[in-house]
Order: structure tokens, then sequence, then C-alpha cells
């Protein structure tokens, strides 16, 4: 059977920690939008776990 | 080039803290907004993720699959379920899951980074390009 060929050949690089990753400095309004925009959600993520406990797994 | 990081829903659930500070490098699948928008309950949570979603959106940040990512998602979980390499009752767990790494596959400069490690190794022996790391690893 043919896999697809994007699946690729099990090759990987060496990944990344998110220590790596080092904001920038001087952000776009465009980044400092984002950034808000994730802190608000999640933010309101971990206000509803605390309140109503851990979200129902869908993979389960 | 510096690959991208993917988190899947757990994993936002776990590490939403340190996941802010990476928004601008990361890439997110768009299941991981049903099961967010699914599970919400109070209507300001709703909003939020409303916000974030559009925000992504605009960004280029949200990874959708394609009608051929389903096709050939569902062709990877037919290897697994033909060579016994999940368990049956594995193969529902794993439809989401494989889902996001046949995006990452697609988007070549990005790895999922997951608490569910195991399932995601399953899925890389039908996916061999999909690069993943335990949440546990790169967030220390």
């Amino acid at each position: 059977m043919l896999k697809n060929k994007l699946n690729g050949n099990g090759k990987s690089d060496k990944l990344p920690k998110a220590t790596d990753f080092e904001p920038t400095k001087n952000p776009s309004p465009k980044i400092i939008e984002l950034r808000k925009a994730t802190r608000e959600a999640m933010q309101a993520l971990r206000v509803e776990i605390e309140k109503y406990g851990k979200k129902p797994d869908f993979r389960h | 080039m510096v690959k991208s990081p993917i988190f899947d829903t757990n994993t936002i659930e776990t590490y939403s803290n340190e996941i802010e500070n990476l928004v601008e490098f990361s890439y997110f699948p768009s299941i991981i907004f049903f099961e967010l928008i699914a599970t919400s309950i109070d209507k300001s949570t709703f909003e939020k993720y409303t916000r974030w979603h559009n925000v992504l959106k605009k960004n280029e940040r949200i990874l959708t699959p394609t009608e051929n990512d389903w096709w050939e998602t569902s062709k990877a979980i037919r290897r697994m379920y033909l060579n016994k390499s999940a368990q049956q009752s594995m193969l529902k767990t794993l439809r989401i899951d494989s889902l996001i790494a046949r995006l990452s596959v697609k988007n070549q400069n990005t790895f999922i980074v997951t608490l569910d490690v195991d399932d995601f190794l399953i899925i890389k022996k039908e996916m061999p390009n999909l690069n993943v790391v335990n949440a546990l690893e790169f967030f220390n």
C-alpha cells in the first residue's frame, strides 16, 4: 500500500524548547493585539477550570 | 529556519500561562477551537475565545484541515487498523490527534507539543515526518 509522500520517511530534526523562543522586544500593533487576545483567552480558560473543573476530554 | 510549535487542547489547558508568551511563534489547529468553544460555559469566556480566534485568524496562525487532509488522515487511521499498530479501542481516541498530526506534517516547519506523546508516537508510525515533543520537556 502506498503511503502519501507527504507523510515522509521518519527523519526528524532537533526540536526547540520554549526557552529558545524570545518574544519580540518592540512588537508591532498586530503582535500586541495577538498577545492581548491570547492573554485574555488563557485567563478565561484558567478561570473556567477553577470554577467548573477540568474540561471534558473529546478524545475519549 | 526554526520550527514553530503546535499545541493540542490538553497542552493549552495545562500550560496556558506559558503559551501566552509563545503565541507569536505558534500555530493552533482549528480543532482546538471546536473543543474549547464546545466546552465553554460562561458567556464572557465564549466571547474571549471568539476574539482570540478572530485575531489568530487575522494573523494566519490557525491551521485548518482541508477535504484532502481528512482523506489522508482516514487512510493513515485505516493503516493503523489494518496493521494493528493501535488497539481497536484506541482508534477513536486517535481521530482528532491524527488530524492535528496531519496538519503538522503538511506544514513542515512545525512540530507538535503534547502531553499525550504515546498516542502521537503511534500516529508517527504512519506519518514518519511527524515531529513530536513531550510538553514536559518542551516547557522545562
